[in-house]
């Protein structure tokens, strides 16, 4: 039976006004959706979509004002199994500098399985399997601040993954990093979801990024604008626009050609299968695309 | 265990009085600084940033200090005689103090440090003394010192290139014109501990209660031997000062 | 109008110490006035300490740089580098002040300026960054980032620097956000001639609005040239850590089987321009039913002498052709 590890019913969420009184911008507005075990997802969303807002509900670092949110069928406003639901969920930062306790990087892998109460054994194993995980196994001594963004975020994640999380949540992640740091780090992603069967929820405004996913959510200003296979979502161009978003750039040129006439298959992601459709339309190697 | 022993060492050369116990303190911290692997010669190149206070010490001292000769009288070489004695001494205890300090800090980790001090003072978590929250911040400020310095010197540049008088004037004005460098600091400072307390309550965090450690402190060979001259070393010690 | 002239600089992090590192080595460059100049390359490839020579925060360990000719050292390049506006990572780190219109104005401190003229320099620099005057009594520490990103970029441009040089200036922003800011910087170069250099990593970045690039890798140049020299020496740029930009993958892809098709293009617009040119140029061997033309037209345009199998004749015997787009 395919569990769903993070079910959303009508979940708001207002942030509260400056000086505190009165309902303040609605965050998230009646979000319903549900992610499936082992399931890619990414989420991604304009400046003030909610992205953030939806990523710190299902980390239970913020209780929804209406609605509720179900990890692995627990409610997170359930007090007593907070920290149950912090286990399940475990949650990467945009910052490694704003996320990494300790004064060497296995001090601050350990910090996780230290709080949850494990035994010291129990903690250097974990601590040992997160390092190989992410590939980090050679710098358990070294201090945080002299490794690399890439390799520093590399050692956030295996921070979360040492609480052995059967989700794993990224806010931004990748924002901060250069392109290599970022191929990297969701190749590291990919491979943790294909082999270890981590549900991943990426959060991120680059489309290059979330035609990776299995599955692409869109929020617009709080609310579920699309959703659906990336190829489908991002093929919507008028609606992407709509939500201030554009998809990735062979797409965009897809949708350029096509609006002056070229039939060119919607929804095109990458930069291959692009390459293919447009040789085949240049070298006049297809029929007829379509009929009237 | 090195913490406790440090402490012992640093009460004997306050209580050190008479050159032989003096000298053989010194014997004591050059035989460590070797065995530790620690070349004395660095040790005293660490000490120089403290060498203007010494000196200054030692000058004050010899003029102020009036010190009664032996043969009672007020005599002005015997009194200075006293003095530098005195400053002497001083000295002595500093740079025996500063040995026996940086021994202990370049051969133990920072973490290492905050456990034993944290399994030093627990007991006095009888007493509701925050005892883990304090090494959790101390922990924290000693991870974090890097990134401040780094983020302190970045703004530092930025509003000096920004302002043509920042970086000019006399040192008075300049120090005035620290407000463009601490209240951005003090902000990001503030921001990071937001972000850095949202990410370990996202990590399970929640004080000290059904915690554990990956590090245990324990008790090993070498730090049997290293009780044992010390031991040694504070009977050696008394035997001398009460002999003389 | 100010040129910078860095020969064989080299610089040395914590020299003669065991922590000694090269950040920077052998760089020659040439930055002329009002070009838009892109220096690329990973984190810890040494652009940020390049940038901080050219606003004379960094003075070389060997080899030179020179403000109109003037060496860094010598009184008059001081006045010179006085017109570097240097923007650094993540600027608004920096805001300090009570109110906008003060950290702005923070830039003009030290200059004489009078009152008037400092308000009327605050309110340019303002609007350069996309910002209307009702920003100005607000306290920056309540904006949002994006805002507080573009007053700290006000806040150097209110210096009317001659020379514009911004450390990853997008970085950490959606794409939106990003879009505008460098939208303001290009225009500011444009009206006002403004020298812009602009660090970073995205690849995008560059190809939209750098006129000349350098690549740096490991402190050194690995290459230099235009956007389409750079962005097709594929080997220099994966050895940088970098890739070209995606649409300039996706022209090279297509020059393996359409040798005509120019691959140094590297933005959606160019790059539609340049398909639909090669589509033309191949004639119309498409079979498409357009709605445009009436069933049975033929299209007057020259064709290639691709055949065109049995099922293309009509019942009337002659040949249908398809439309093609420029009609």
């Amino acid at each position: 039976m395919v569990r769903k590890v993070v079910e959303t019913h009508g979940v708001e969420f207002s942030y509260v006004g400056c000086d505190g009184s009165g309902p303040g911008t609605k965050a998230l507005d009646e979000i319903s959706l549900s992610i499936e075990k082992g399931e890619f997802v990414a989420v991604v969303g304009g400046n003030g979509s909610g992205k953030t807002t939806f990523a710190r509900m299902v980390n239970a670092l913020l209780e929804p004002t209406a609605g509720a949110v179900l990890i692995n069928g627990i409610d997170t406003k359930d007090k007593e199994c907070l920290w149950g639901v912090r286990r399940v969920a475990g949650m990467v930062f945009q910052d490694p500098d704003s996320q990494i306790v300790g004064t060497t990087v296995e001090e601050d892998v350990a910090f996780g399985p230290e709080n949850l109460g494990l035994a010291p054994e129990e903690i250097r194993r974990r601590v040992r399997d997160a390092l190989l995980s992410v590939g980090m196994e050679d710098h358990g001594g070294t201090p945080p601040h002299l490794l690399s963004g890439g390799l520093k975020q590399r050692v956030s994640i295996a921070g979360v993954l040492a609480m052995k999380p059967a989700c794993l949540i990224l806010d931004e992640a990748t924002a901060l990093q250069d392109p290599l740091a970022r191929k990297d780090i969701m190749d590291l992603l990919r491979r943790l979801n294909r082999e270890e069967g981590i549900t991943i929820i990426h959060i991120t405004h680059d489309m290059e990024e979330a035609a990776l996913a299995d599955r692409v959510i869109v929020l617009d200003t709080g609310k579920v604008a699309l959703e659906g296979k990336p190829h489908e979502v991002f093929s919507q161009v008028s609606r992407l626009r709509e939500s201030g978003l554009h998809g990735p750039c062979v797409t965009e040129l897809f949708e350029v050609l096509r609006g002056e006439g070229f039939h060119l298959p919607a929804g095109v992601l990458d930069v291959n299968e692009a390459a293919a459709a447009l040789v085949r339309m240049l070298t006049g190697q297809g029929h007829a695309l379509d009929t009237p | 265990m090195k913490i406790l022993l440090a402490a012992v060492f640093m009460t004997l050369v306050f209580l050190a009085d008479g050159y032989p116990s003096f000298l053989l303190l010194i014997v004591f911290s050059v035989t460590a600084a070797c065995v530790a692997g620690r070349p004395l010669g660095r040790s005293v190149k660490g000490l120089r940033p403290f060498l203007f206070i010494t000196l200054f010490t030692v000058a004050v001292n010899a003029v102020v200090v009036s010190g009664i000769s032996q043969d009672g009288s007020g005599c002005f070489s015997s009194v200075i005689r006293e003095g530098v004695v005195l400053s002497i001494q001083i000295v002595l205890r500093l740079f025996l103090l500063l040995t026996g300090a940086s021994l202990l800090t370049s051969t133990t980790t920072p973490v290492s440090l905050m456990d034993g001090l944290e399994a030093l003072l627990k007991p006095l978590k009888r007493f509701r003394v925050p005892v883990h929250e304090a090494a959790t911040v101390m922990a924290m400020a000693l991870r974090f010192i890097p990134v401040l310095l780094e983020e302190a010197e970045k703004i530092y540049q930025a509003q000096a290139s920004r302002s043509a008088v920042f970086d000019s004037g006399n040192p008075l004005k300049r120090a005035g014109r620290c407000v463009p460098v601490l209240v951005p600091l003090f902000v990001g400072a503030f921001r990071r501990a937001d972000e850095l307390a949202m990410a370990m309550e996202s990590r399970c965090y929640r004080g000290s209660g059904g915690r554990t450690r990956m590090r245990r402190l324990s008790f090993s060979r070498a730090d049997g031997l290293c009780a044992a001259a010390m031991l040694a070393l504070t009977a050696a010690f008394a035997c001398i000062e009460y002999a003389m | 109008m100010l040129s910078i002239h860095l020969e064989n600089l080299s610089y040395c992090y914590q020299r003669g110490t065991p922590f000694e590192k090269a950040a920077l080595r052998d760089i020659t460059l040439r930055i002329e006035p009002g070009t838009f100049l892109g220096i690329a390359g990973r984190s810890g490839s040494g652009k940020t300490t390049l940038l901080r020579h050219l606003n004379g925060l960094l003075r070389p360990t060997s080899g030179r740089i020179a403000f109109d000719g003037l060496p860094v050292d010598t009184h008059g390049a001081r006045a010179l580098i006085r017109r570097v506006g240097l923007v650094f990572q993540r600027p608004e780190d920096q805001l300090f002040e009570e109110t906008v219109y003060k950290d702005i104005a923070f830039g003009l401190s030290g200059t004489g300026l009078g009152p008037e003229e400092t308000a009327d320099r605050v309110r340019e620099a303002l609007n350069a960054v996309g910002l209307g005057e009702e920003f100005l009594e607000r306290s920056p520490f309540g904006l949002s980032g994006g805002q507080k990103r573009r007053v700290a970029i006000a806040g150097v441009l209110v210096m009317n620097p001659a020379v514009l040089v911004l450390d990853e200036p997008a970085a950490g922003l959606d794409p939106v956000g990003c879009r505008e800011i460098l939208d303001h910087i290009g225009r500011l170069r444009r009206d006002r001639g403004v020298t812009v250099v602009l660090a970073t990593h995205d690849m995008e970045e560059i190809a939209r609005y750098a006129g000349k690039v350098v690549v740096l890798k490991g402190g050194n140049i690995a290459v230099e040239g235009t956007p389409r020299e750079v962005f097709t020496d594929v080997d220099a740029l994966e050895s940088a850590g970098l890739e070209p930009p995606r649409i300039t993958r996706l022209m090279m892809r297509l020059k393996d089987a359409l040798p005509e098709i120019d691959d140094g293009i590297s933005t959606v617009e160019e790059a539609a321009e340049e398909i639909k040119k090669v589509y033309r140029g191949k004639g119309c061997g498409w079979r498409r039913h357009d709605t445009r033309h009436a069933h049975g037209q033929i299209c007057s345009r020259q064709f290639d002498s691709s055949p065109v199998g049995p099922e293309d004749e009509d019942t009337a015997g002659g040949r249908l052709y398809d439309a093609c787009i420029s009609c």
